[in-house]
């Protein structure tokens, strides 16, 4: 049983968790942060992926809309690679209220966001898709943001600053001595092992676990849980974000993401953290409301939802849903509870997990007697790629292979350009509906970091595309063999990684979706006859 | 069909299956190309953000378009294909080679000043072997040989009293400029039968040009041999081509490639053979054929085979007794018009040409018959064999001049 040692363990490798880790190691703060999963685990992965310009909360919270706009602005200087900037629109139907959208267009130029009316004729011109009876409909500086991308740019900028992260970890006791913090428990949740961490400092950045986290130290935290679905079409529906031009409701965002579009989310109170299961009759649901902006919207194939949770923070209990605070709140719980070594953040958005990163480092700092600023608002979060490396891309990964293996890769990017250089097989695209070549996956299966296929396909999107998987998942497979953690269990690996793309293709088995799962049972359950192999 | 479809649903309609890859002769032949999946449905997900996706092996997609006849979702791979090539050609400019050979019309109008001349040079070897070394030209790949005079120079149209139809003749650039004999056949078949055949200047149907990548050049030719086709059918023409790839491409490409209203083209342009068809089905072909005990391997024509409408030629040929067609069916020659002339494509075209041969082997046939010129001449460089358009053995058992060498 190895026994670490630093300043602070951080909880959680979701937004907050690497946030805080990368703003605590460039303030020279030692810190170790655990996760219980993969990286973007829990909620990070699980969302809609939309920088918000404060648009959609400029009527109700101007406060929040100005953090969003601030945030926003921010992550597009410091992690360019990370964030689409696609532009969005509002748009309103003649079933939404006029007056909203006066109020809107008065809140947001209250709140600094720019906002343009769109002439209608030219709008459906260029976006067919769009309902003709859309009435009103303007431009904000929305955002599409790559969350797993964001989450891998602070932990290596992190370790770079000698910040420690390990995946696979859970933090599974507090020890405290005297009202104060003296070390956590881990437990390694692919083989069960046991170490303990020495620190003067836990930071509970465990999202939608943090109540459950808190219960270790034997706090409370009240937290509720509110699970959201999305849907993702299989190309884009249009290239900016659109959103309904009315109060937030149900499904009324698409976001255009890469190659997808995703659509919406609905919102239930759930009591466990882990509850991300997509249903059909939220599919339903959203595609009723989806239809009113997007009337077509049934031709269009759907390869998959998915569902992730809201670490809704409810200072007073009481109230649910969408009209909790959308605000995070920082819980000094020396202060609250008398535990010195504990804070907790919770709540809040993605687009401001800087923010709320910075004022807990704020806090900690003080605590630990450091007072070096914050500066992650201005260094960026990794170095551009060179254009003369782009060029060397280009030739051998094609348009748009290069862009996108660079902008998933960053400063690793040489090294897979400069194998699949020497060495022609490497060029092969594995996953050909992402564009992922077999030198990336060969890369990023010996990154230290990778232990299932599902942690190789969330830093590369292999499987995320059309065929959700069905021909690279084997084709991947059978090329690892050189790595050991891929020598053996093939079959495990195949099924873990499979099940994990059912489960999101189930509540939208229909059309071209259900031809491609038809294809896909045939080639798993009869060609390989995975279906006959028994568990023994 | 319909022409209204929405393309990026057709982008959904994939489902990844690799037929079309299983399919594509090329594939079945290198290893340097990515496969028609890659290239059309895969990419065009990204060409709704990034208009220039391409992979950087799309150049040595022959445009065959056997990917668009096997895919059972209906994906119109070729047409994303050829877009993309586009794409790419203006992204890294193409070759001189490609620019030359993608502009037979050009290529054929300078040839004109002295025929002969062009076809003693085309084939002198050492001519050839700078050719390849400094173009790029496959110096073993034989180019077709230019007539004395064109098809439109020769063609005096008759003049025919009560016609039972009245069409007009796109004989497309090998026709007009290298076999004007299968004009004439025609020609002389469709009098015989009534049949008033008129003929005007056209442009080249622009598909070798969008086979190199010159998007733009082929979307000029499209624009104006559609304005000039919208007028001969207003007067009540059909349009009758001898070409399989010119048949496609007027009928189906300029809508796929271009977005433009060829409803109309579609339905009014008929194969040769797919008119005598008709005729005959409508009881107004003469049936009355002279025996022709001969032996003839068929070959189909990709593109014929993509146009969709069966193998009308095989059906008419069936009605000349003793004739003996055999249908070869032995999938792509490999040339795919320019593509095989590519010193880098040669040996691909030439390896895919191989089921050809050995099908012509198999059958034990000494002559052959298709309808597309390119894949006249690259069956007859492959097998040295004697090869004729079948409107030409029609021809014959009319007892009509066939222009069959005798
Ligand atoms: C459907 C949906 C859509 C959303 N859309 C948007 C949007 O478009 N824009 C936006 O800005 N925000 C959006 N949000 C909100 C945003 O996603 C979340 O606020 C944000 O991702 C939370 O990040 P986090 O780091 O706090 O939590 P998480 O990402 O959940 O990270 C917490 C991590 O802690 C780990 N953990 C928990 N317990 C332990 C333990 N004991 N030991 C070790 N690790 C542990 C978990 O595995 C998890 O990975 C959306 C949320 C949902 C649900
Ligand atoms: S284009 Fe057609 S044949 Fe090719 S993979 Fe897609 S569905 Fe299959
Ligand atoms: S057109 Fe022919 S060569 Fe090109 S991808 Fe399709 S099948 Fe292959």
């Amino acid at each position: 049983m190895a026994t670490e040692k630093v300043q602070v363990v951080v909880v959680g490798g979701g937004a907050t968790g690497t946030g805080i880790l990368r703003d605590l190691a460039m303030r020279g703060i030692s810190a170790l942060l655990v996760e219980q999963g993969d990286l973007a685990h829990g909620t990070s992965s699980r969302f809609h992926g939309l920088l918000h310009s404060g648009g959609r909360y400029a009527v109700k919270d101007q406060e929040a809309a100005k953090e969003c706009l601030e945030e926003n602005m921010i992550l597009r200087r410091i992690a360019s690679d990370c964030v689409e900037p696609t532009g969005g629109l509002f748009a309103a139907l003649p079933e939404d209220d006029p007056a909203y959208a006066e109020k809107w267009v008065k809140a947001c130029a209250e709140s600094g966001i720019k906002t343009e009316e769109l002439n209608i004729k030219e709008l459906l011109k260029k976006y067919p898709v769009l309902s003709p009876r859309i009435t009103k409909a303007y431009s904000t500086p929305d955002a599409a943001v790559d969350g797993f991308r964001l989450l891998w740019s602070n932990v290596n900028s992190a370790r770079r600053y000698g910040a420690k992260m390990v995946t696979y970890h859970k933090l599974s006791a507090v020890y405290r001595a005297n009202g104060a913090i003296t070390g956590v428990e881990l437990t390694n949740t692919l083989n069960g092992e046991i170490t303990s961490v020495e620190c003067q400092m836990v930071i509970n950045a465990a999202g939608a676990w943090a109540g459950e986290v808190a219960a270790m130290a034997g706090l409370e935290i009240h937290m509720i849980k509110d699970k959201g679905t999305l849907l993702a079409f299989n190309h884009r529906l249009t290239n900016q974000v659109v959103n309904r031009l009315r109060p937030p409701g149900d499904a009324d965002i698409f976001v255009p993401h890469g190659t997808i579009t995703l659509l919406g989310t609905t919102s239930i109170a759930v009591e466990d953290p882990n509850s991300t299961k997509p249903s059909e009759i939220e599919v339903e649901n959203m595609l009723n409301i989806g239809r009113e902006t997007m009337p077509n919207i049934d031709n269009y194939r759907i390869i998959r939802a998915f569902a992730g949770v809201r670490p809704l923070y409810q200072a007073n209990k009481g109230a649910g849903g969408r009209a909790v605070t959308r605000n995070f709140a920082l819980i000094d719980h020396e202060q609250k509870d008398g535990l010195k070594g504990l804070v907790s953040i919770v709540g809040g958005k993605f687009t401001t997990y800087r923010l709320m990163a910075e004022k807990t480092v704020d806090l900690a700092a003080k605590k630990l007697g450091n007072n070096t600023p914050c500066r992650t608002a201005e260094e960026p979060l990794t170095q551009p790629v060179t254009s003369e490396m782009l060029e060397r891309g280009k030739k051998v990964f094609g348009v748009p292979g290069y862009k996108k293996a660079a902008e998933r890769l960053g400063d690793a990017y040489g090294k897979v350009v400069e194998k699949a250089e020497q060495d022609p097989s490497m060029r092969r695209m594995f996953c050909e509906c992402e564009l992922v070549s077999a030198s990336e996956i060969d890369y990023v299966a010996k990154d230290g970091d990778s232990k299932t296929l599902s942690d190789i396909r969330r830093k590369t999107r292999m499987g995320m595309g059309t065929c959700q998987g069905i021909f690279c998942s084997y084709r991947t497979l059978g090329a690892l063999g050189n790595n050991p953690q891929f020598t053996v269990g093939h079959r495990e690996f195949i099924t873990e990684f499979l099940q994990n793309r059912w489960r999101g293709i189930r509540p939208v088995l229909w059309g071209q979706q259900l031809r491609e799962t038809q294809l896909s049972t045939g080639i798993f359950c009869s060609l390989f006859g995975m279906e006959r192999m028994n568990d023994e | 069909m319909t022409q209204k479809h929405d393309k990026h649903l057709i982008l959904d309609n994939c489902i990844k299956c690799s037929i079309c890859v299983a399919n594509c002769p090329v594939v079945k032949v290198t290893d340097k190309y990515a496969g028609p999946k890659q290239n059309g449905p895969d990419l065009e997900r990204f060409r709704l953000d990034e208009p220039r996706a391409v992979h950087p092996s799309i150049e040595y997609c022959s445009n065959c378009k056997t990917c668009d006849v096997v895919c059972p979702s209906g994906v119109n791979v070729s047409a994303m294909n050829c877009k993309a090539k586009g794409e790419y050609v203006a992204l890294h400019g193409a070759p001189i080679r490609d620019q030359v050979l993608g502009r037979v019309e050009l290529i054929c109008k300078a040839a004109q000043i002295a025929p002969a001349l062009v076809n003693w040079a085309a084939n002198v070897k050492p001519f050839r072997a700078i050719g390849e070394a400094t173009f790029g030209v496959a110096a073993d790949m034989p180019f077709p040989r230019f007539a004395s005079r064109t098809f439109l120079q020769q063609y005096k149209p008759k003049k025919i009293n009560n016609p039972k139809g009245k069409v007009l003749y796109y004989p497309g650039c090998y026709v007009n400029y290298y076999t004007p004999q299968v004009g004439l056949a025609l020609a002389e078949v469709f009098a015989h039968n009534g049949i008033e055949m008129v003929v005007d200047s056209f442009n080249c149907c622009g598909l070798p040009t969008v086979s190199n990548g010159l998007t733009e050049v082929a979307k000029g030719y499209a624009r104006n041999n559609v304005a000039k086709l919208n007028s001969y059918i207003e007067k009540g023409y059909k349009i009758i081509t001898t070409c399989p790839s010119c048949n496609l491409t007027l009928r189906q490409e300029y809508h796929e490639l271009f977005d433009m209203d060829t409803v109309r083209i579609n339905n009014e342009t008929y194969d040769a053979f797919e008119y005598l068809l008709m005729l005959h089905e409508a009881g107004k072909l003469d049936t009355r054929l002279k025996a022709l005990p001969q032996r003839f391997g068929y070959h189909q024509p990709c593109h014929l085979r993509s146009v969709g409408f069966g193998i009308p030629s095989l059906e008419i040929l069936r009605l000349i007794p003793q004739l003996e067609v055999h249908n070869l069916e032995a999938g792509c020659c490999g040339l795919s018009g320019s593509y095989g002339f590519k010193k880098e494509k040669y040996p691909i075209s030439q390896e895919i040409g191989q089921n050809v041969v050995q099908a012509i082997q198999e059958a034990g046939v000494t002559q052959n018959i298709t309808e597309c010129g390119m894949c006249q001449l690259q069956i007859n460089h492959l097998s040295g064999l004697p090869i004729h358009h079948p409107i030409q053995l029609l021809a014959e058992a009319y007892g009509l001049p066939s222009y069959l060498p005798k």
